[in-house]
């Protein structure tokens, strides 16, 4: 697994329950405390192994700390503005998301996304299909999706499964306001504020 | 292969000339290129798109609106209009936003130029509040913002990265010229200051040296201590005598354990044998006022042995050492908590 993702992990537990459980979930799982590397990669079980032990500790189920985790990802503001890259409205980014992964790859090349297809099923209906995507990527991407139609401002229902599967109705594509985005921003880091 | 796209089509197939009046017939190509403008043969803006009218305001001329970067090759039809071909750009009401872009001649000897942004694309949106909506779709705008923004979120992890590495570094260079017992110098931090005082004591061209001093020290009854109380109070002994050092030495000096209950002090500048003596008194003094350690009082003292590097030629880390190290002998010979000096000691 690339650095990066373990290094979302790494911040998304310090950010979300405190250094104290990274601490422990960290010692638990054999890997330096002080946090990963971010462009030395690490076996894809070790990430796995962080996000179970990590489900335990906290006391959720390992799917639904995923989508947390994928949620925390997209306020990150510097995520959150490169995810807005992919659309004007909730209905827009939907549709460009098979292009997330070829964007990811050419900003840190070897990220190794899984590929993934949307269709609209029916009217306000996009089922996203990431095939040979992993259960946890798969949770934490519906995460993101509900994390991004809050920030759109459209009114989504995501649903995960069966397969590789996430569905999304949207009955509203402008529900609310939404969040600001401007094109051009201050410059933030990856391991920057999240916004409020 | 030509510009057979779209784009190119359009630009070709745009129905521009005087007569025609803006809006009605080009009306629908415009929305296509919202960069464009259309050129009066005497430079008058005859149109303009929507994305280019944000960036030039109401500028009515050509060379109202833009100042070429390029100087015009010989023989153009007049300084108010652009040559055929490629155009670079800055606008005048905005010098620090440039464009480049297409001239290309109409008919009726107006000019119709399209334009885009070149690298300055993401000061040109903040400056303009530009959107999605003002880019055409054919456009790379949003990908090279994407870009950008990548681009700097990256830069922002990588020296993260990179500042954890440089504190683990200094971390693990601190660590290895330390003694974990007393926090002092270890045995390779002495050296190092050793090395650096025999190198600043030989001067460096003109400048004259900076002598220095070698102060060996050694406790005297603290084996007991270790026998009598363990070797936890022994080492609590040695941490309360690596404090006492450090408070009767200066910042410039470097006190080390060197192991054991040995010692050493590096004194940059002190090479006055009276100076030196009372230093060493005062050390010895200071160690031998009484500690307590597991509710009893222990008492300890040390023996000095000094080394100055005025006294060689050319002084040798290794010489010196050995020097002070036989002074230290002579004075625990001589009995404890006493001073004596490698040149004296014969």
């Amino acid at each position: 697994m690339h650095g990066l993702v373990n290094r979302f992990v790494e911040e998304f537990l310090r950010a979300r329950y405190g250094e104290g459980v990274w601490r422990e979930v960290a010692v638990a799982c054999g890997v330096d405390a002080q946090g990963f590397h971010s462009w030395r990669a690490q076996p894809d079980a070790v990430t796995a192994r962080l996000i179970a032990r990590a489900a335990r500790r906290v006391a959720v189920r390992p799917s639904d700390l995923a989508e947390d985790a994928g949620a925390w990802l997209a306020q990150v503001e510097a995520i959150r503005r490169l995810l807005r890259f992919g659309g004007r409205d909730y209905g827009e980014f939907l549709q460009s998301l098979d292009q997330l992964p070829g964007r990811a790859e050419m900003v840190v090349r070897g990220l190794g996304l899984p590929p993934l297809r949307v269709s609209e099923t029916w009217s306000d209906a996009f089922c996203i299909t990431l095939p040979g995507g992993h259960r946890l990527w798969i949770c934490a991407m519906a995460g993101i999706l509900r994390q991004m139609a809050d920030d759109y401002g459209a009114l989504a229902l995501i649903t995960t499964g069966p397969g590789h599967r996430i569905v999304v109705e949207v009955p509203e594509r402008r529900f609310a306001s939404g969040r600001s985005f401007a094109l051009v921003a201050g410059g933030s880091g990856l391991a920057g504020e999240v916004a409020a | 292969m030509s510009f057979a796209g779209p784009e190119g089509s359009a630009v070709a197939g745009l129905p521009v000339n005087a007569a025609v009046p803006p809006g009605g017939a080009l009306a629908a190509p415009w929305a296509l290129l919202p960069m464009a403008v259309h050129l009066h043969p005497d430079g008058r803006i005859s149109d303009a798109g929507r994305t280019i009218r944000k960036l030039i305001g109401d500028a009515g001329s050509f060379a109202a609106a833009f100042e070429p970067l390029r100087a015009a090759r010989d023989g153009s039809p007049s300084p108010d209009l652009p040559d055929e071909g490629r155009l670079f750009l800055r606008l005048r009401e905005r010098p620090a936003v440039t464009l480049r872009g297409d001239a290309m001649r109409t008919p009726g000897g107006g000019v119709v130029i399209n334009l885009g942004f070149g690298i300055g694309l993401a000061e040109a949106v903040a400056r303009f509040g530009l959107t999605d909506q003002d880019f055409a779709g054919a456009e790379l705008a949003m990908e090279m913002l994407f870009l950008h923004e990548a681009n700097g979120a990256m830069l922002a992890e990588l020296s993260r990265s990179n500042l954890r590495l440089e504190e683990a570094r200094r971390a693990a260079e601190v660590e290895s010229f330390t003694d974990p017992l007393t926090g002092l110098h270890n045995r390779r931090g002495a050296e190092v200051a050793i090395g650096l005082a025999v190198q600043a004591a030989a001067g460096f061209r003109n400048m004259p040296g900076l002598p220095f001093s070698l102060i060996h020290l050694d406790l005297d009854l603290f084996k007991g201590i270790n026998d009598t109380h363990g070797h936890a109070a022994g080492d609590d002994m040695l941490r309360v005598t690596a404090l006492k050092l450090r408070q009767v030495t200066r910042a410039d000096d470097s006190v080390a354990r060197m192991g054991g209950d040995e010692f050493l002090l590096v004194m940059p500048g002190l090479v006055d044998r009276t100076a030196l003596r009372r230093l060493g008194r005062r050390i010895v003094r200071r160690i031998e006022e009484p500690v307590v350690l597991n509710d009893v009082s222990c008492r300890v003292s040390a023996s000095l042995g000094v080394a100055m590097s005025t006294s060689y030629d050319a002084p040798d880390a290794a010489r010196m050492m050995g020097d002070a190290d036989r002074a230290l002998y002579a004075a625990k010979v001589a009995g404890r908590g006493r001073v004596a000096f490698a040149d004296e000691a014969g």
